[in-house]
């Protein structure tokens, strides 16, 4: 049985005292809340799924705990249930990219990312339009891909661990990254060109 | 299975993102390397894909946006499965069927005014009742063992004198108006007299 800095975190929250759970729970809860909502939100674009989907994702662990087996890191057990409870209300929600942060900011993004009509003079320069315009670009990607980006770039987990959260080889974890890359830079080449065009001036 | 979404440029070098990712080999680092000093389009290639990949690693890290850890155990508590929860994880230990039994009876007689009957069921239960019904079955299996040991194997043998013999079998019972008939070759096989069925 591997070794965990949070096994101890789990057994707290597995027994049967409800003092003790409670505490753990709460201590479990704040530790893990903002990787959670971050890995949601990058998944799902959007503050409001991204709440919600993380209330779900500490709902089903308080409801799960005792099934945890210690055989795996618990923080890939957390993974996993997110990007899980991620791709299925992603795959429930229209496949078209919708709002982004707030309303104006994403509209713009769209439109510079659809054919590159929209050229604001100082866009690039922007960094909330920017970022809108990439977490756009990472909307349109397939979900596991969607998931492989945010696990990588974003939570920064190795391939085995993604591996784990996503129940594939590391093989499938790199074809999927590569994959994922190559459409990335397909969507964001505008951007790319934008940055290169401004550097030049 | 990927998604129409997912066909955009799937050509160039599948070790570029890789490379730049930290996830080659030291033996694969080492070819890609010569390759990228040999082609200045895997090198604008690669380019892109390093402004590409700094974009996404550039995105801010959302802070939680979440209700307290007290309006999340309100919405757990509320859940109808989540009070009986609470009851299985404290249960001391499991109920056998005997003292359920027992609990019952218990209820019956209290209710009704009488003395319950000193006779503990679960008692009778343990000791008579399940013994018994093994015991059945025991000298079932024993007897059925007894008798088909006892029954000798048919043994059959080859007739060769009953060649040429011609038969005739009324089966109008089965069949109104039929019967079969032929005549006995070497082929004919019949008990042999005064053993087997």
């Amino acid at each position: 049985m591997m070794e965990d800095d949070d096994f101890e975190l789990v057994r707290r929250c597995q027994s049967r005292d409800p003092d003790v759970y409670e505490a753990a729970f709460r201590e479990l809860y704040e530790r893990y809340q903002d990787r959670v909502y971050n890995t949601a939100y990058r998944v799902l674009g959007s503050a409001g799924d991204a709440a919600d989907v993380s209330q779900e994702v500490f709902l089903t662990i308080f409801r799960k705990i005792g099934e945890f087996q210690f055989s795996s890191r618990f923080f890939t057990w957390i993974y996993r249930i997110t990007v899980n409870l991620s791709i299925d209300r992603r795959r429930r929600v229209n496949s078209a990219p919708h709002m982004v942060g707030d309303g104006a900011t994403a509209g713009r993004a769209l439109a510079v990312l659809e054919d590159g009509s929209e050229n604001p003079p100082d866009a690039w320069a922007d960094a909330e339009f920017l970022e809108s315009r990439v977490q756009l670009a990472i909307m349109r990607l397939s979900p596991k891909l969607q998931a492989t980006v945010v696990l990588r770039y974003i939570e920064d987990l190795p391939y085995s661990e993604i591996g784990d959260v996503m129940n594939c080889s590391i093989g499938t974890v790199k074809s999927r990254l590569n994959r994922a890359h190559r459409n990335l830079e397909q969507s964001l080449r505008p951007v790319i060109d934008e940055m290169a065009a401004g550097g030049e001036e | 299975m990927s998604s129409p979404r997912d066909s955009g440029q799937q050509g160039g070098d599948e070790h570029a993102v890789l490379y730049l990712d930290g996830g080659l080999t030291p033996a694969e680092r080492a070819a890609f390397e010569r390759k990228l000093e040999e082609s200045s389009d895997l090198r604008s290639e690669v380019d892109r894909l390093r402004k590409v990949r700094s974009l996404v690693c550039g995105l801010t890290r959302k802070r939680a946006i979440l209700p307290s850890f007290e309006t999340l155990l309100e919405r757990l508590d509320a859940e109808p499965g989540a009070a009986l929860q609470v009851v299985l994880r404290n249960l001391p230990r499991k109920e056998a069927p005997a003292d359920l039994l027992d609990r019952i009876l218990d209820r019956f007689f209290e209710r009704d005014g009488r003395r319950r009957p000193t006779l503990k069921w679960g008692a009778v239960w343990r000791g008579l009742v399940v013994p018994g019904l093994a015991a059945a079955a025991l000298l079932l299996v024993a007897l059925n063992l007894h008798g088909w040991r006892e029954r000798p194997a048919p043994r059959f043998e080859k007739h060769g004198a009953l060649k040429g013999v011609r038969f005739q079998f009324d089966v109008s019972r089965s069949v109104p108006g039929a019967t079969i008939s032929g005549t006995t070759d070497s082929r004919t096989y019949l008990p042999r007299p005064g053993g087997g069925r």
